[in-house]
């Protein structure tokens, strides 16, 4: 079912745009546009120089997401700017990561990605510091709610998100990849002091690094729903990484040295059912070995196939439920403590229900 | 090839009826009866398109569950730009309908760039009428396509990147409060407005047809020639303020809803019209003065 999902096809292979009719392209596009992706499928009708060949309509459309996708990613640029301003005097590391880091590194995987947010990493005893030289340049807090406040400042592995007033990009600033509770919340020593210089003192994550640090974001603590995005980001980045004959060992040693060969197994599954990455033969077997039991591995392969592209026709409703929720509930169980995830639970629950009972009696 | 009204409302009711406005193509359903009747009232004259055809963008005005369309009926509007809309009573659902098509077109354009502004064109002159809410730009651009003009927009000035053209999106016009009254006095025919919709949080709101020529050359661009940026005000005494170019120019950014993303083919596009083009502000303290002077403006300046 998924192998004949149409922008899947023309992902791995652009030429097949040359083929569709209508019917082919509102799907394609539907698709494209829910999963945040056309501007994707611009960058690669102009580079494999199809552009001229598809209907009129049909540029109309993606030169759109064309220019979105660049507006956006200037003010990404620019913003990175006005961060490197605002932490001037701060000598130690900062690292920026996901979607900033591949537009200045300009990876493939940045094209015609639409990034609306800037994450930046740094030790954790520089938290403060750099909080307050963004506070003092007039950043200000996005997150207002005491509980939600205490929670980050405790818990999450980022400080709540900051916003200029004048510039509507959020910025979050990390002090490690994964929430601290997390089964898998690794040693962020080792990636930051791995971590290469860019320019003065920003810095990026070593190539192997840059990749776990997707994997993980969509394999543990994701929820994988209409991920195809992120799932093309870590197909990009294997594929541009692994040109470097030495990549695989040591991306391969990294991953168990960082407690995360279970996550990579999940990727470099994904990547070659969904998008025939090429991953030798050696390392799929290696990576194997941290497979989950055999009924976990179903499991998770009936809500992965089901979830990644959710908008086919004539799926069920209540598979596509089950497995929506049945991700959403593992990404939260690996997140924290049962009994810390209890009274979280409980208390976002009890919110919305308050919050959603409150609006619908001022609206009716 | 355009539809007969059964199959449009058939095809509202379901999976969407394809509704062509100037260069888009918006597929729309809504679950509501009475708000297809309020729609198909408004759009009568407008081209529903047999298709299948490339689809810019899609709005579903539905009801969240049983109890929100049956027992307290309130309109829940998607139109997949992940946002989340304030639900109105059933009884507004025309508002939810045009409110979501803005938005699409607000954000989701990038081939054009957008003045929020009137635009109408007589004589293969384009006039665009850039002004803020409540400045009295869709009064005046109805008023003026009501008087031999052809109308383009009362909300999005469309301009063509490429060929630097004028673009018609002739939508329905939204008046508001005061200027109901006065519209339907200088068009006449009550036929060609909608329900009158009262209480809603701009106040009273009431949609007009444009005049069906105007519907029936949306696919004929202009060149901008002349702009005027109107300012009404009840107790003005009327005056006309011809604009530098420098300041023409400016004016033009701050009324582009897009120009910062677009860039700089959108700087180099408002540079030539306000190059081109000849500008003035104008103060009017009502209809038949605006268009007077809009009138006099050019006949004084075009050359």
């Amino acid at each position: 079912m998924t192998e004949q999902n149409l922008l899947l096809q023309i992902l791995k292979k652009p030429t097949a745009m040359l083929d569709l009719d209508v019917r082919d392209w509102n799907r394609v596009l539907f698709d494209a546009h829910m999963l945040k992706l056309r501007g994707r499928l611009a960058h690669d009708a102009y580079t494999q120089g199809l552009w001229k060949k598809l209907p009129l309509k049909v540029q109309q459309i993606l030169v759109s997401a064309k220019i979105d996708a660049e507006a956006k990613q200037r003010k990404i640029m620019w913003e990175i700017n006005r961060i490197r301003r605002a932490l001037h005097g701060f000598e130690d590391k900062v690292i920026l990561v996901k979607g900033g880091a591949y537009m200045a590194k300009g990876l493939q995987c940045a094209a015609g990605r639409t990034s609306v947010d800037i994450d930046i990493l740094v030790t954790k005893n520089n938290l403060d510091i750099v909080e307050n030289h963004l506070l003092v340049s007039g950043y200000s807090s996005q997150v207002l709610n005491e509980y939600d406040q205490q929670y980050y400042r405790e818990w999450a592995h980022e400080l709540p998100p900051l916003r200029h007033p004048d510039r509507m990009i959020e910025v979050d600033v990390h002090h490690t990849i994964l929430q601290v509770t997390n089964k898998f919340s690794p040693n962020i020593n080792l990636m930051i002091s791995s971590a290469v210089q860019l320019e003065d003192n920003i810095y990026l994550l070593s190539d192997e690094d840059m990749l776990l640090h997707s994997i993980v974001h969509l394999f543990v603590d994701g929820t994988i729903k209409s991920s195809l995005r992120n799932l093309l980001e870590q197909h990009d980045l294997i594929t541009e990484f692994s040109v470097d004959p030495a990549f695989w060992s040591r991306f391969m040693d990294r991953a168990e040295q960082l407690n995360f060969a279970r996550p990579v197994y999940y990727c470099l599954r994904y990547c070659r059912h969904f998008l025939n990455t090429n991953i030798p033969e050696k390392v799929m077997i290696r990576a194997k070995k941290a497979a989950p039991g055999l009924l976990a591995s179903k499991l998770m392969d009936l809500m992965v196939f089901r979830v990644m592209i959710p908008y086919g026709d004539g799926q069920s409703k209540l598979t596509d439920y089950l497995a929506t929720n049945g991700l959403y509930m593992r990404s939260h169980w690996l997140r924290m403590p049962p009994l810390m995830l209890a009274l979280h639970l409980t208390r976002k629950f009890y919110r919305r229900f308050v919050i959603s009972s409150s609006t619908a009696k001022k609206s009716s | 090839m355009s539809l007969d009204q059964s199959s449009i409302k058939r095809q509202l009711s379901g999976q969407g009826a394809l509704l062509n406005v100037g260069p888009i193509c918006t597929r729309v359903s809504i679950k509501f009866p009475s708000i297809r009747e309020d729609f198909l009232h408004i759009y009568k004259d407008y081209p529903f398109l047999e298709g299948p055809e490339i689809t810019d963008y899609y709005l579903d005005v539905y009801a969240r569950n049983l109890y929100r369309r049956y027992l307290r009926p309130q309109v829940a509007l998607n139109t997949m730009m992940n946002d989340s809309y304030v639900p109105l009573p059933e009884s507004m659902g025309l508002l939810s309908v045009e409110m979501g098509m803005n938005w699409q077109v607000a954000f989701g354009c990038k081939t054009h760039i957008l003045f929020h502004a009137g635009v109408v064109e007589r004589d293969g002159v384009g006039l665009i009428i850039p002004a803020i809410s409540g400045s009295g730009k869709s009064t005046l651009s109805a008023g003026l396509a009501y008087d031999g003009w052809r109308f383009f927009s009362d909300e999005f000035g469309m301009l063509d990147i490429q060929s630097n053209e004028l673009c018609p999106y002739p939508r329905p016009v939204s008046l508001k409060n005061e200027s109901i009254p006065v519209m339907k006095e200088w068009v006449g025919d009550g036929e060609l407005f909608s329900r009158e919709y009262e209480g809603t949080p701009k106040g009273t709101i009431c949609y007009l047809r444009p005049p069906p020529a105007s519907i029936e050359h949306m696919h004929k661009p202009v060149r901008p020639q002349v702009v005027i940026h109107p300012v009404f005000n009840s107790d003005a005494r009327p005056e006309i303020k011809p604009l530098t170019k420098t300041m023409a120019f400016f004016r033009l950014v701050r009324s582009s809803a897009n120009y910062g993303d677009i860039g700089e083919p959108a700087f180099h596009a408002l540079a030539k019209i306000a190059e081109e083009c000849i500008s003035c502000e104008i103060t009017y303290s009502s209809l038949e003065e605006g268009i007077r002077l809009v009138n006099q403006f050019i006949d004084e300046n075009l050359p």
